[in-house]
């Protein structure tokens, strides 16, 4: 459950002045297996860059229910020592799908630029 | 309210990006990478302070797209971000955008640009809006 305090203190962090529930990227919360995933496929987070962000919401999310979300690879490309890694995370409630989240990262991996 | 396509519409402009600022995102949103917390990492990654995160921006940009579609009256469908450049503690950001499409199912998409103090673009993006009685 995210809860009435969390979100407050979401708002407040993000100076948010028109928006009075949930802020829109507050799903960001539920987006942290994505690191895990980045580490699973071996790349330094010390070299990640987040190039995109895009969120479709399908459904309200409400900060009283309980929230499952679920994370997977979407595409991953390695070119010339860069990896572009796209992840997709659903959150959901009550089974129901809320928030799709897709995440693009670009991570330089080791002995780029070298020969 | 009546929309066109190409309408410019008001920017909004948030306050200041602080280290304090930084400090409240990182516990709020749980990404608590030192690139946007402490110094010695920031500078040994290049950069000369500490950066904020580029969700900052976008939350930015998702509260510039309320303003000018309340809740209650409208509901954003979709919200997308390309994050440009790096802002640090201290840029102040300006939104703006401008209506790009109006779909005959009334889907209206708006463009939108966070930029700094110097006019630079740090952070692009996109919102799909409809109204709240479709």
């Amino acid at each position: 459950m995210i809860g009435s305090e969390r979100v407050s203190a979401f708002r407040r962090a993000v100076r948010a002045q028109h928006e009075y529930g949930m802020p829109l990227t507050m799903p960001t919360l539920y987006r942290h297996a994505e690191f895990e995933w980045v580490s699973k496929l071996g790349l330094d987070m010390t070299y990640l860059l987040h190039t995109e962000q895009e969120y479709e919401y399908l459904y309200p999310l409400s900060e009283d229910a309980e929230v499952v979300f679920r994370t997977h690879v979407k595409s991953f490309r390695n070119r010339v020592g860069m990896a572009f890694v796209t992840l997709e995370t659903e959150i959901l409630t009550d089974g129901r799908l809320c928030v799709r989240a897709i995440t693009n990262f670009v991570v330089k991996t080791p002995g780029a630029g070298q020969k | 309210m009546m929309w066109t396509v190409g309408q410019v519409l008001p920017p909004l402009v948030k306050p200041p990006l602080s280290r304090e600022q930084l400090a409240e995102y990182a516990e709020a949103s749980g990404d608590k990478n030192p690139l946007h917390l402490d110094d010695a990492v920031a500078q040994a990654a290049g950069f000369p302070s500490v950066i904020c995160h580029g969700m900052i921006s976008m939350a930015f940009l998702a509260d510039y797209a309320r303003m000018i579609f309340p809740e209650g009256s409208y509901r954003v469908v979709r919200l997308k971000s390309r994050f440009r450049k790096v802002a640090f503690p201290g840029d102040q950001l300006t939104c703006e955008g401008k209506i790009k499409t109006i779909s005959p199912e009334g889907v209206i998409a708006l463009s939108m640009l966070a930029k700094n103090q110097r006019g630079e673009v740090v952070t692009e993006g996109e919102a799909e809006v409809v109204s709240s009685e479709s």
